[in-house]
């Protein structure tokens, strides 16, 4: 074709993987999407998700421009009247409504995106006005959330992934890693190279997913119980095998720690410092002295009080989880349990290592990776660091083979850094405060920041606190929301809780493509960017970076003009938005001057107060900042990426690291009685702190405590690789293949199905325990354990906005109240896997 | 081609980027993914075949279209030419598996209103009572003069190897020499030229092999 022709180069955002991409337009029309096959972060892979963002791009249902709400109510269902308006009329209400804010308390102001290339821009906004009430949406539902912490603390990342060049035996857990292609491409085509080349592949799920289908095994567990399977294998290789790697534990963990009864550890009288036993002399010695073998285990006694190394107290804690005392609880036979502990200690090679680059590591070839299933529960936290010691008694973090930080543990610009107690701080600007925590104190945000001091994206009682902020303490009500790119109505577990909060907003404002089930709520709506058309820095330049190959930096730039009417000011995203607000409202100086400490920019590209700077001019400075004069932002715009090589460090940092990494966390027990503290003071007696353990325990869900055998199913939900959340749920292409493969059907063992008299096809109606009902087709299928039924979610939409999505599937969340009995206090997970009952429909 | 199902993992990339490259409308779709479950619970599994048209040695849709629109070309790929069909569909049952399309008179866009700009810029002019099928991406497509199928070109796990099978030297011929691929259906003596590895348990899995 000699249509007048350009391709560009940039980044998909369909879902948080920002794959390399090169857009081809013709006479200024995009046509065709492909990956970037020299893109190092993605290497030309690409998914369908990325390919059909052309409709999205083109949607005849997108916000064309400025509309006001006309009808006061509010409600599910309830008609907004839209009525359309001039950017003009747009901003000076809501410049006005934030000038009074401002002034009367600005905390009053919320504001929520779940986006991963402006959310630190977002964050400035908020600082600035000087609201702390900054939301990530309604994530919680369906996110791995629980790794985060345990990630932080072990790989001072904020994720980690396994590493499949050199690893044999992959344990997979509540996650469909290299089944569905969202968020890491490109390990699904790692993962199937290395199982050409022989890798065991596990996966323990409730489900046979997609990727489970491509496994040596797949282990079906009953839901919420996943926990109790890492005890017990624990419990086969500590006790049972002996098999764990003494030097690392002795070296690069906590292990020989001393604890004394009280669960804290021993500490020397004058310096502080933790202790550890030296064998060789019979005497107790700071954790930093030079000391050859410290004991690991056996009983010892310092100034009359008794006291054992920590890895001894893990050892003898998973000691009651038998195989066959797990069994009961997951329903995976006892023989697997301790086979798969078998496998995991002989497949771990302890001891061995590997000459990489002419250095000489040890190699430890056992990983396992863990998302929502382990994250939807009420042991959510304690789940996920059970499973991260099965790698660290073998040794097998950050170390060829095994699992690494993903946003890395080490860059150029530093590693991380070691507490007084000689664990390790990750370094500056990754994201989890989990070690050494925060304070616990009387909450003053509405995600209640205060009451989990240890916790990283804790908004899961946003849709409580929103609506009642004086029952939690906090001194003031919210008056506005500003919400983007997050759909917090539909990926709230309970959507109903989460409208409810939204009606008691007085004032909205959503920045949105499409009017969904959140914008619904809104007072002014404004239209968004999709990434076709807009500038960003892609969060790759913070926390994606792969374990291996390079570091990379790169830019999202327009590919096309926005298909919506233009605001009259100069706009390449929608927080230029913020930006003519922040000038409106009078807080500029403010906002430029964090924007210079948030992004380290650096002389002469600081920016300076007063001046109107857009996200371009933005985006130029952070680039000269970090790369130099020369990789400005024409540079990004020209070559997308910058790449820099990694050394031998940054891709297996641990063995070149100092500060050491907790198998026994003993700041959980102190954040727990401050936590037990402050709700007490707070007459919130019904806040829960029994998670807050220095080892990882089980105890049964909601789910697992009802009797009530009419409730005999448990439901669970799981995301599909066709569709990101509700981001794609409009896309016709994408709903056209989800509806011929019956993606939205939910899925029930034929035999549990046969005994109850339901058929394929046939409708059925689902209710919780909790009386909550929902209805859907139903998949009969042997993939799926028989106690349970699974519901591909978060589907069962009804915006009229977004007509294609409208009625497909089932609103999983309607099924489970927001209730805090459901929480898990650490981690702020909510659990979602409820019992339920089922009947035919007509 | 050869398509390896042991890494398919049914994602459907290469619907999307078929459907992407040649702007089929609604209820068209040349290739698409079949699932089917082996097994009895719990040691079951789902098995993708991604699935198009084989360009078969002897196609029976060829044989079976009273216009002589179908025909093999010199390079084995088998094109329906849409001047000649009238839609009797007679095709379509004739064929094995299920790869001619057939788009009826009440074909909407995807948006049932105007089409899209991408769509009014790129898409080819469909004719509705006529039959559609994969032409290994023969003709020029959104991606413009390329000259690997777009379902190879998106597939994020390489399932797909395409080839000259007539050069014993081409990496489709060595992969055939090793004898793992397989033609579907060979008893209905189409002779295909798209061979499947199969997955797992249809041959040896990596457990069995221990």
């Amino acid at each position: 074709m000699s249509k007048n022709e350009v391709i560009v180069r940039t980044n998909c955002d369909m879902c948080w993987n920002n794959c390399g991409l090169l857009v081809r337009k013709l006479n200024d029309v995009v046509v065709n999407i492909a990956g970037d096959p020299d893109n190092p972060h993605t290497k030309g892979l690409i998914c369908a998700k990325g390919l059909a963002a052309p409709m999205n791009l083109y949607s005849p249902h997108r916000v064309k421009t400025p509309l006001k709400r006309t009808n006061p109510e509010k409600g599910i269902d309830v008609d907004p009247k839209w009525q359309e308006i001039d950017w003009e009329e747009a901003m000076s209400k809501i410049s006005g409504v934030l000038s009074r804010i401002r002034k009367e308390d600005p905390r009053k102001l919320v504001l929520q995106t779940f986006d991963g290339g402006s959310r630190h821009l977002w964050e400035t906004f908020a600082s600035a006005f000087g609201s702390p009430n900054m939301m990530a949406g309604g994530g919680v539902a369906i996110c791995g959330n629980n790794r985060h912490g345990i990630v932080s603390m072990v790989h001072g990342s904020f994720r980690s992934r396994a590493d499949l060049e050199y690893c044999n035996y992959y344990l997979l857990v509540g996650t469909q890693i290299g089944g569905a292609v969202e968020t890491k491409v490109g390990i699904a085509d790692e993962l199937a190279n290395a199982r050409q080349r022989g890798l065991k592949l596990v996966v323990v799920d409730p489900r046979c997913s997609n990727i489970a289908s491509k496994a040596d095994e797949w282990v079906p567990i009953r839901p919420g119980t996943d926990g109790m399977l890492a005890l017990s294998m624990l419990n086969v290789l500590l006790n049972d095998l002996r098999i764990f790697d003494a030097e690392f534990l002795s070296k690069h963990t906590n292990a020989p720690y001393l604890i004394g009864d009280d669960g804290h550890y021993i500490r020397d009288p004058t310096t502080s410092k933790p202790l550890m036993w030296d064998n060789l002399d019979g005497v107790q010695k700071p954790f930093d002295s030079l000391i050859e073998n410290p004991d690991l285990e056996g009983e010892f006694e310092i100034d009359g009080k008794k006291c054992k190394p920590a890895f001894q107290l893990l050892k003898d804690h998973v000691k009651y989880c038998t195989p066959e005392y797990a069994s009961q609880i997951t329903s995976i036979p006892a023989e697997t349990i301790r086979r798969l502990a078998t496998e995991w200690g002989s497949r771990a090679k302890v001891g061995s290592t590997i000459m990489i680059d002419g250095v000489e590591l040890p190699h430890r070839p056992v990983a396992l990776g863990l998302h929502k299933g382990t994250n939807a529960q009420l042991n959510s936290q304690s789940t996920a660091i059970a499973f991260y010691l099965l790698l660290e008694v073998v040794g097998a973090i950050d170390v060829p083979g095994g699992v690494g930080g993903v946003s890395p543990t080490i860059t150029p610009e530093g590693g991380p850094s070691a507490s007084p107690d000689g664990l390790l701080i990750p370094a500056p600007g990754r994201t989890n405060p989990i070690y050494p925590g925060r304070k616990a104190s009387k909450p003053d945000t509405l995600n209640l920041r205060g009451l989990f001091p240890l916790g990283g994206f804790i908004g899961v009682l946003n849709p409580l606190t929103m609506q009642d902020p004086g029952k939690f303490g906090i001194p003031y009500k919210v008056e506005a929301l500003i919400q983007t790119r997050t759909n917090y109505v539909m990926t709230t577990p309970d959507p109903h809780t989460a409208a409810e909060s939204l009606k008691k907003i007085p004032f909205m404002v959503s920045i949105t493509n499409e009017i969904n089930e959140t914008s619904e709520f809104a007072d002014i709506i404004l239209p968004d960017f999709t990434f076709l058309e807009w500038m960003v820095f892609s969060p790759t330049d913070r926390d994606m970076s792969p374990g291996r190959g390079s570091f990379y930096y790169s830019l999202s730039q327009p590919v096309v003009e926005p298909q919506f009417k233009k605001p009259p000011f100069k706009a390449s995203h929608a927080v230029d938005y913020l930006i003519e607000i922040a000038q409106r409202v009078g807080f500029l100086d403010e906002f430029n001057s964090m924007i210079n400490v948030s992004f380290h920019l650096k002389e002469p590209y600081l920016l300076k107060p007063s001046i109107r700077y857009g996200v371009e001019e933005i985006s130029d400075s952070r680039a000269k900042s970090r790369f130099g004069p020369e990789h400005d932002l024409n540079w990004f715009k020209k070559n997308s990426y910058i790449e820099i090589p990694k050394k031998i460090e940054h891709a297996y940092p641990r063995p070149f690291l100092k500060p050491r990494i907790p198998i026994y966390f003993e700041h959980f027990i102190t954040a727990g009685s401050q936590v037990r503290t402050v709700s007490k003071e707070l007459g919130l007696d019904w806040w829960d702190t029994t998670n807050y353990q220095a080892l990882p325990h089980w105890r049964p869900g909601p789910a697992l405590s009802v009797d009530d055998p009419e409730y005999d199913l448990f439901a669970i939900d799981f995301k599909v690789p066709i569709h990101t959340l509700t981001i794609t749920a409009n896309n016709p292409w994408l709903v056209e293949v989800a509806e011929s493969s019956r993606t939205y059907d939910i899925w029930i063992n034929k035999r549990t199905a046969q005994k109850k008299g339901i058929g394929d096809h046939d409708m059925i109606e689902i209710e919780s325990k909790e009386g909550r009902k929902v209805t859907g087709r139903v998949k009969l299928t042997d993939c799926i354990h028989p106690e349970v039924i699974g519901i591909p979610s978060p589907f069962g939409q009804w915006a009229k906005g977004r007509p294609i999505a409208k009625g497909k599937g089932t609103c999983f969340g309607n099924l489970v109240p927001l209730t805090t009995s459901r929480i898990d206090f650490v981690d702020a997970a909510f659990d979602v896997q409820p019992k339920v009952k089922i009947m035919r429909v007509k | 081609m050869i398509v390896d199902k042991g890494r398919c993992i049914g994602c459907d990339t290469c619907t999307i980027a078929c459907k992407s490259e040649h702007l089929t409308p609604p209820s068209i779709s040349l290739i698409r993914i079949e699932e089917v479950e082996s097994g009895n619970y719990p040691k079951v599994k789902k098995i993708f075949t991604p699935m198009l048209c084989m360009h078969c040695n002897n196609p029976p849709c060829i044989d079976a279209c009273p216009e002589t629109a179908l025909s093999k070309r010199d390079d084995g790929i088998v094109v329906v030419s849409d001047t000649k069909c009238n839609g009797t569909m007679a095709c379509i049952p004739a064929c094995p598996y299920d790869a001619l399309h057939f788009l009826y008179e009440d074909a909407k866009n995807y948006y049932d209103g105007q089409p899209t700009p991408l769509e009014l810029e790129a898409s080819p002019n469909y004719l509705k009572g006529k039959v559609y099928k994969c032409d290994f991406c023969a003709s020029e497509g959104t991606s413009g003069k390329v000259l690997d199928p777009a379902c190879l070109r998106s597939c994020p796990v390489s399932v797909f190897q395409f080839g000259d099978l007539e050069d014993p030297k081409s990496k489709v011929s060595l992969t055939l020499k090793q004898g793992k691929a397989k033609q579907m259906l060979p008893e209905q003596g189409a002779d295909p030229v798209v061979f499947y590895i199969p997955d797992g348990d249809e041959g040896i899995s990596n457990q069995e092999k221990e």
